[in-house]
Formats: C-alpha cells, structure tokens, sequence
C-alpha cells in the first residue's frame, strides 16, 4: 500500500521567488483517512482546518520535525488531544541574561528557597488584601 | 484553636535527604533552582515509584497533611495539602511529553543536579537543565499555565546558553 502524498499550496510565498510555496507531504495512510473529520483537503468545505492552516499548526507545534512527521502528529493532537495539545512549546532564550536572573542566580539553594516563599507570602497579601 | 498547619520546602527536602528518600524536587521551585526568579503555590516532587509510601508517610508525619476525600495514594499523580500549599507527588516510572519525549524517572535521576546548601544543612536533587525544559511541555487548557510554562522554558534556555 503507497502512503498518500499531498501537495498544499501555502499562502505565504517563497521570499527568494515570490511564488506560492507548495509543500508536498507523505502520510500516514490511516492518518490521512482519519484527518477527513478535521481538515478539509478539497478546500470546498466549510468549517473545518484548510490544508495550509494544517502545515502552519504542524509547522509551530513541531518546529525540529520533517514536515510530513509533523503533520501527522497535528492530526494526532487535531483528533485526539483538543486545542490545548496544540500550543507550541517553542520560545527563544533572551538576548542577554536579564539583570534580576543574575542577582537571583548567585544566592544559595536555601536563600532561593526562603525568598521564593517571602514572594509567595507577599503576593497572597496583595491578592487578600480588602 | 489549633494553628493551620505550614507547609516548609527547606524542612521537607531536609526529611527527604535524611530518610534517604529518592525524589525529585520539579516544577517551579526546581526552575528557580537553576536561577529563574519565579514563585508558585504548587510544591512539585516526582519520587521513586518504590519510595512513594515513605514520602507520603513523611508528608503526614511532618507537617500533617491533608488527605482530600477519595484520593487514592497509589495513583501515579497524588495531591495533597498542608494548609493553603498543595503538593502534587508524581510517581510514575514514565512521563511522555507533549513533543513525545519519554523521561525515565531513573535516567532523570542519574542526570539530576544536586544541589547543597551546608549553611541550612540542605541537600536535595533537581533535574537538570534540558530534563527540566522536557519536564515543563505538558500541555495545559488554561492559558495562563501555558504561558507560565513558556516563561519557564524561556528562562531555563537562557540560563543555559
């Protein structure tokens, strides 16, 4: 049995030529019959994910996947798991260690501890304070 | 009238240490660990699934902790209470993430950072950096948690690189 292959036509274009960018994705054939229920592959349905919103979603929540790996495993999570398994993960370091990380870094595992607990203390005052 | 009992993570860690219990401290208090400057209301410990009792009978001994009705402690994931603090003790061999990253509780044991204090007479044990990252991608339906998690991801990268 061939694994289905997909072509979508992305909406962003290629920033070298300027042409749609199309990807072209090789699945899991029980996936791909499964997926009907969530994404509309002809692009004539209404309601339901169109093939380059589905690329844009797989792309986001699985970045370091080959893309047809992470199409899948979108239509696993589109399926089975709600919007919520769907939020990516995927967040850059900061530029330079912010000032307050290096002043909380040095002190020792106790003094995190306690200061942790003295923040904690202090925001339940806030929040219960009438 | 009897005080409300207070949860104490350095007491706690110190009766984990000197009951040689295997655990780890995770979650928030394990980020602010590695240097992250975050707070939360959650006590976070993932524990030898072999050792789960004797933490527990720790957490009962110690501090008086609350028993919600029904909660069952042979469950991986038990919560419990000390006053207001709530405590989630997980106690599964196997956590899989939502990137399908499998974490091992002993190999992120053996990959654990130990961290010592001797001037509060403190030794306990925190995943390290990236098991702890792997640790924090769990996806949540409230967004306020999801965010919380990101920012924790974000500081941990930092502090890495």
């Amino acid at each position: 049995m061939r694994k289905p292959q997909v072509s979508v036509r992305l909406s962003r274009g290629s920033v070298r030529s300027g042409c749609p960018e199309i990807a072209r994705l090789t699945l899991n054939p029980v996936l791909y019959h499964l997926s009907y229920k969530v994404v509309d592959w002809s692009g004539r349905e209404g309601g339901k994910l169109r093939p380059a919103e589905l690329v844009e979603i797989a792309r986001a929540r699985f970045p370091v996947l080959p893309l047809s790996w992470a199409v899948e495993g979108a239509i696993a999570l589109l399926l089975t798991g709600g919007p919520a398994a769907l939020e990516s993960f995927e967040t850059e370091p900061y530029d330079e260690l912010p000032e307050q990380l290096r002043r909380f870094r040095v002190l020792s595992p106790a003094k995190k501890i306690s200061l942790g607990r003295r923040w904690l203390r202090e925001l339940r005052q806030v929040r219960d304070a009438r | 009238m009897k005080d409300e009992p207070e949860f104490d993570l350095i007491r706690c860690l110190q009766e984990i240490h000197r009951r040689g219990i295997r655990c780890l401290l995770i979650g928030r208090w394990a980020v602010a660990q590695h240097g992250a400057p975050v707070v939360t209301a959650d006590y976070d410990f993932w524990v030898d699934p072999k050792e789960r009792n004797r933490l527990f009978a720790m957490l009962l001994e110690v501090f008086d902790a609350e028993l919600p009705p029904g909660v069952r402690l042979d469950k991986p994931i038990a919560t419990i209470y000390v006053g207001p603090d709530k405590i989630d003790c997980f106690s599964t061999r196997k956590m899989v993430n939502a990137d399908g990253q499998a974490l091992a509780f002993s190999e992120v044991y053996e990959r654990s950072v130990e961290k010592r204090d001797p001037g509060a007479d403190l030794s306990f044990r925190v995943p390290c950096i990236d098991d702890l990252i792997a640790l924090k991608k769990f996806p949540s339906k409230d967004p306020v948690k999801h965010a919380r998690n990101l920012e924790d991801i974000r500081y941990l990268k930092t502090l890495k690189s």
